[in-house]
This record gives structure tokens, sequence and C-alpha cells, in this order.
């Protein structure tokens, strides 16, 4: 079996976390057998976005896993324009002096790698492949590059710690259905059996629709220690507001949940902490902190206040869950350890199996 | 192989241009139309309000010739509904009353969007639009339907079909002969799951630059003979109003069409559009705006230009 560029790619999407199985690669190659995505490197990479990626986010990752993988494949449009640049970035450094050609620091250029599979009826050629020869032109980075990071220097591959698409099927199993509102839906069985019991159809019998009753309220620590952590935040935040709960709300506090806590990030409009929980009774509420273990403290005062806190607060909402972005190596010696032993609150890990954890207490399965 | 079939151009077949449908689609939106018709899996389209994510199903029914069938989600569909809905209600009724048609389920039949789709002989287009309204798992109750291309009336027993309701077409299992082309859209309100996802083909619609802006003003007012200068003029005031920050409903496409119209309409000279005028003197700039506080946006923006 030979390695080619569309398996080299597919297995570095996999590593930037798109949800990619052996359906999704053989779907590719149908598709390349069927004439997709042959001819240019942009074609390439529209048919992977549209089989592979699933949202803008992961559009921009397949745009940087094709430039990663298939760093020979450039276009002889874009050489050209690259060599335009290049013959003006020079002039202009060096004022009049003839521009020369100089060998190129980085991306070598390389020949196409072999071709991708069997199936696929004849040669796939990734368009017009510049190859190494004495006038390759000097190819700096251009304005492009250096949007999507320059040489890669900074890319994050895959950019939570938890993928996105892992954080959202948490959330669906946070449910409570239950029949509320107005009785639209026919309920026929019952309906049958009062005209047998009545011997006449005098009216149907009708139930309310199944709701998703389950509500959550996230209260994200916010600022110092937590800054680092915004991006994994903001996509929890996000996509509990987008899984069909009956209520989110957010709130922030910095350090100790207290009795105020607030309604934007820039902790400016505080609000008592029991109006806030008020709608949520007997619903679900997940705390976001490190807790002092990001900058390994341990101050007791602190971690006394938020177990009085905690315990004041858990009449109301029974089901409360931490989740800690630290990882659990981190945790001992500091305030996180402390309230995790002394609140009875349930602290998970922000990965995985921690996020599941945390969601079976949202939705009353004890810890 | 027929690739390419999708042209974009909304041209009809016979090439009639009078009969243009009014839909400019990009190239990699052609593509992704084309590679959705020949794998035949469903096409999800999402993008930002009024940016021709519905359009798109009437543009591809009309340019390839194929009846359209049209299911718009709401809040309370469930995935059943698109293939088919039984009056229980009207049957128990009629029973009641002693009628004969009241024996076989058939007469309280009636098939979707969807069901209507794959019981055709010949191929069509479906939009499913705003898949994202109904509940979270409204997705993954279609995935067999959209993977198999057939679907079963359960309530339905084969022998209660008689020879006559055979011959008109009845049928317990329907399976399409011709897979449909499916085009669904989604707001991006609720996370649809990952199940569904995979049988899907993606494409997201960006805001289109000027020059395919300009193109699409023009198929969509084709009639009204808009001076150039005045659909340049709107553009480019409609991006710096886009510019604006913090707004919760930047105006797109569709409200620039609008806006085209009433100006149009009261023959708003072409000066009162020129560069360097504020924004908050444009004629009926509030009209591309839906919400009160992106209105007070572009005011507030306004006046703090103005000294300036």
């Amino acid at each position: 079996m030979t390695t080619g560029p569309l398996l080299d790619l597919f297995y570095e999407l996999r590593r930037r976390n798109l949800v990619l199985g052996v359906s999704e690669y053989l779907a590719a190659l149908e598709a390349l057998a069927l004439g997709f995505g042959i001819g240019s490197r942009a074609e390439l990479c529209w048919m992977c976005q549209a089989l592979w990626s699933k949202s803008p986010e992961e559009h921009e990752q397949v745009v940087l896993a094709v430039d990663q993988t298939l760093p020979a494949a450039i276009t002889q449009s874009e050489l050209d324009e690259l060599s335009r640049q290049a013959d003006e970035e020079l002039r202009k450094r060096a004022g009049d002096s003839e521009p020369t050609a100089a060998p190129k620091p980085d991306a070598p250029v390389e020949a196409p790698k072999q071709e991708i599979a069997e199936e696929s009826p004849g040669q796939v050629e990734l368009a017009p492949v510049a190859t190494a020869s004495a006038d390759t032109p000097l190819l700096p980075r251009s304005a492009e590059d250096a949007r999507r990071g320059g040489g890669a220097h900074f890319d994050l591959i895959g950019e939570l710690p938890v993928p996105r698409r892992y954080i959202k099927r948490a959330w669906r199993y946070v449910r409570r259905m239950q029949r509320v509102g107005p009785a639209v839906e026919l309920n026929v069985e019952a309906t049958v059996t009062r005209r047998y019991r009545e011997g006449v159809l005098v009216a149907p019998v009708l139930v309310p629709r199944r709701r998703n009753l389950a509500s959550v309220l996230l209260l994200v620590d916010e600022g110092g220690s937590m800054v680092p952590f915004r991006p994994a935040t903001a996509a929890l935040i996000e996509s509990a507001r987008q899984s069909g709960f009956s209520r989110v709300d957010v709130c922030y506090f910095h350090d100790v949940v207290a009795a105020r806590v607030y309604r934007d990030p820039g902790l400016r409009t505080a609000v008592p902490l029991d109006v806030v929980l008020r709608p949520f009774a007997g619903g679900g509420v997940l705390i976001i902190s490190d807790a002092g273990a990001a900058r390994r403290r341990c101050e007791e005062d602190r971690a006394e206040k938020t177990r009085q806190f905690l315990a004041s607060m858990r009449p109301m909402a029974p089901r409360i869950a931490w989740l800690n972005p630290v990882p659990p190596s981190r945790w001992p010696a500091t305030t996180a350890e402390f309230i995790r032993r002394s609140a009875n609150v349930p602290m998970f890990p922000f990965e995985r199996g921690g996020l599941d954890s945390a969601m079976d207490v949202l939705r009353g399965r004890g810890a | 192989m027929e690739i390419n079939r999708y042209r974009g151009s909304g041209a009809a077949p016979g090439g009639d241009a009078a009969q243009r449908f009014p839909y400019v689609a990009d190239e990699p939106l052609v593509k992704v139309v084309n590679m959705a018709i020949v794998l035949r899996r469903p096409l999800l389209v999402k993008g930002p309000p009024g940016c021709g994510k519905t359009c798109l199903a009437p543009a591809i029914a009309h340019e390839l010739d194929l009846p359209l069938h049209e299911w718009y989600v709401k809040s309370t569909s469930r995935a059943r509904d698109g293939l088919y809905t039984i009056d229980v209600l009207r049957r128990l009724q009629d029973a009641q009353m002693g009628q004969a048609k009241a024996q076989t389920l058939l007469p309280y039949l009636r098939f979707g969007p969807l069901g209507e789709a794959l019981r055709q002989r010949g191929e069509s287009v479906v939009l499913i639009d705003e898949i994202d309204k109904a509940d979270i798992d409204f997705p993954n109750d279609l995935l067999y339907e959209l993977d198999k291309q057939e679907f079963t009336i359960d309530e339905l027993d084969e022998r209660q079909i008689s020879d006559e309701e055979r011959t008109a077409g009845f049928q317990r299992t329907y399976r399409a002969e011709r897979a449909p082309i499916i085009v669904i859209t989604s707001n991006d309100e609720k996370e649809l799951p990952d199940a569904f996802l995979r049988r899907c083909l993606f494409h997201y619609i960006e805001f289109p630059a000027a020059d395919r802006l300009t193109q699409i003003v023009q198929v969509n007012t084709a009639g009204l003979n808009l001076a150039e200068a005045l659909v340049a003029n709107a553009i480019s005031r409609l991006h710096e109003l886009r510019a604006v920050g913090g707004l919760r409903k930047a105006p797109a496409t569709s409200e620039l069409i609008d806006w085209l119209k009433i100006l149009h309409h009261w023959n708003v000279p072409v000066e009162s559009l020129k560069k360097d005028a504020p924004l908050t003197e444009l004629p009926y700039w509030q009209l591309l705006f839906k919400h009160q506080q992106d209105v007070q946006a572009v005011a507030r923006h306004g006046s703090a230009e103005a000294p300036a």
C-alpha cells in the first residue's frame, strides 16, 4: 500500500481532531474516482472541505493541513504571483540592485508524491508542480502565509483540550424530557379507549409535547489564572446554548464564588447569586474554575469560603459539578484539593472523561 | 459520467434568458452541489442569514428542471412528518359514522415532502429548511431514510393493500429509484448531531465580495433597470454599514435588495448615496437593520464620526 497525499492529509486532519473514520476516507476516494478534487490544489482543498469538515473552523483546519502536507503542490499562478512578490521585495530592500535568485531557506520544493490508491482511474494530478531546479524563484513568506501562522510555528493543532464536537456530545446527555405546555399531540390509544368506554367519540384525547426541561447555570471563574482557558470555556458556553436546554445562564466570578456574581465577563454588572439561582431550582450548576491549581496556591480561607458557599447553595441546586481546566496532577496541595475534599462537590478535570462525569452529575446521576 | 451538471448560472435547461432564476452561485458552491448530486449525499448549507441558503434548492431545481419538494421545519416538527402523516382522528370519526373507507388506512395517508421525493420515479430536489429549529434529536431520526433512500409506513399492513391500490402506486416500503438531491439549511441555532453531520456534505456560504454582490443584485432586480452607479454606491455604503462594530445582525444580501428596491421606488437620486455623506444621512438606511439596538449603534457611530 502506497501512502499518498490524500492519506497524509487524512491523518493530519485526524490529528487536528476532525472526526474522520474509514468511511470518510473511502468517500474521498470515491469522489476522486468520480473526478472531483483533481486538477489543482484548490480543488483538492474544496473537496476535502465539503466531505470532511463540518464548520467554518474545520474548513480553516483543512486549509492548514493541506498547506502542511502538500508543500510541493503550488500551482503555477501562485508561483508566478510569489515570484513577482519576491522581485518587488528584493527591489525594495536592495534599492536599485539587481534581484538575484537565492536558495530558499524553508519549504523545500519536492517532486509530487506517489498517487493515492488503485481505485482512482488514472493518475490524479495535483496541479502543475514546481520541481527543484536552478531557476526556482526566491519565495518569501507572503502576507497570506503570515496570517496562517507563517511556517506553522504557532499552529496549535486542534484548538481545544476537548474538541468542540465532544463538548457538544457531552451536553446532549443532559436531558430531562417531560410533557408540558399546551395539549396538542393526539394520544391515539387513549382516544380509542375513550371511544369504546363512552360509546361515542366526543373529543380526542390530547397530550402536551415532550420537551427538554433540563436547565443549566454555568458559573465561570474569570480573569487571572483562568485567562488561558478562555477558548475552552467559551466553547463550553456556546455549546450549552445550542443544546436545546429550557434555560441556560452564564455568570462570572473572580477566584471565589460569593454572594454576588456578574452577568458579564468584565465583572461589571453584579447580581445576587440567589436571584440567579432561583430559576434553576432542581436544575444543574456547573462551576468552571482552576481553584488556585494553576498557580499552585493553597489559601485556606478562600477554600473555606467556597465550601460554605457551596453548602448554602446545595439546598436550592443539588446538582453541582466542578470542572477544573488544570490537570489533576497539579491539584494536590492547592485550594482545589481542599475544596474537593471538604466541600463534597465533585470536581472533574476538563477533559473527555471528566466532562462526561460532570454531565452525569448535572443530570442527577451521583458522582 | 455526468459531472458538472449544475452550473450555477440560473439559466433553465432551454437556455431561455427570460426565465433565468435569480441566483448566483460561486465556484466552490457549484462544485459542492455537483458533488452532492454525484455522491448522492445530502448537502448541508450554513451561513449568515440572508445570504441565499434557502434559495439554493429552488435554483438547482430550476436549472436542472426537476420538481422541488420544500420542507420548512418548525420547532414542533417531527422527522416522520416529512415522510408521511396519517389522519387518525378523521379515520376514527369515519369509522364511527360507519363509513366503509375507514376499513383501510390509505385514504388517510398523506406524504410529506421527503416521502413524496422518495416515492417518485424521477429525480427531484428536496429542501429541508432550517433543520436546527426542531429538537436536537430530529436530524438523527432521519438518518436511515437519508442513508438508504427509502422509508416504510409502519402502520400499514402489507395484506391490507388491495390490488387496485397497489396498481395506484401504494406500497408499504418506498425506495427511491433515483436519489433526490437534498439541500439542508441550518442557522446554527442548535448543534447538529455528529452521526448526521458525517453523512452530509458541508458548505458555508460567506457574505459575497463586492463584484459577486453586484451580480447578485443585478439578477435580482433585473426588471427594474437600476442605474449602475446607484448599485455600486449602495454596495460600497453597505460595506461601510457592515463595518460598524457590534451589530446583532449585519445587513446582508436580502436586505440590500430590499433597500435598492425602495430606493428605486422613491426615485432616490444617485448623489444621495455618495461616498462622503454620513451613514445616518443615507436615505432609508434604517430599513437595512432588524434590531433597534443596531439602528442606535449606527446612529452613535455616525455622531462619533461627524465632528471629525
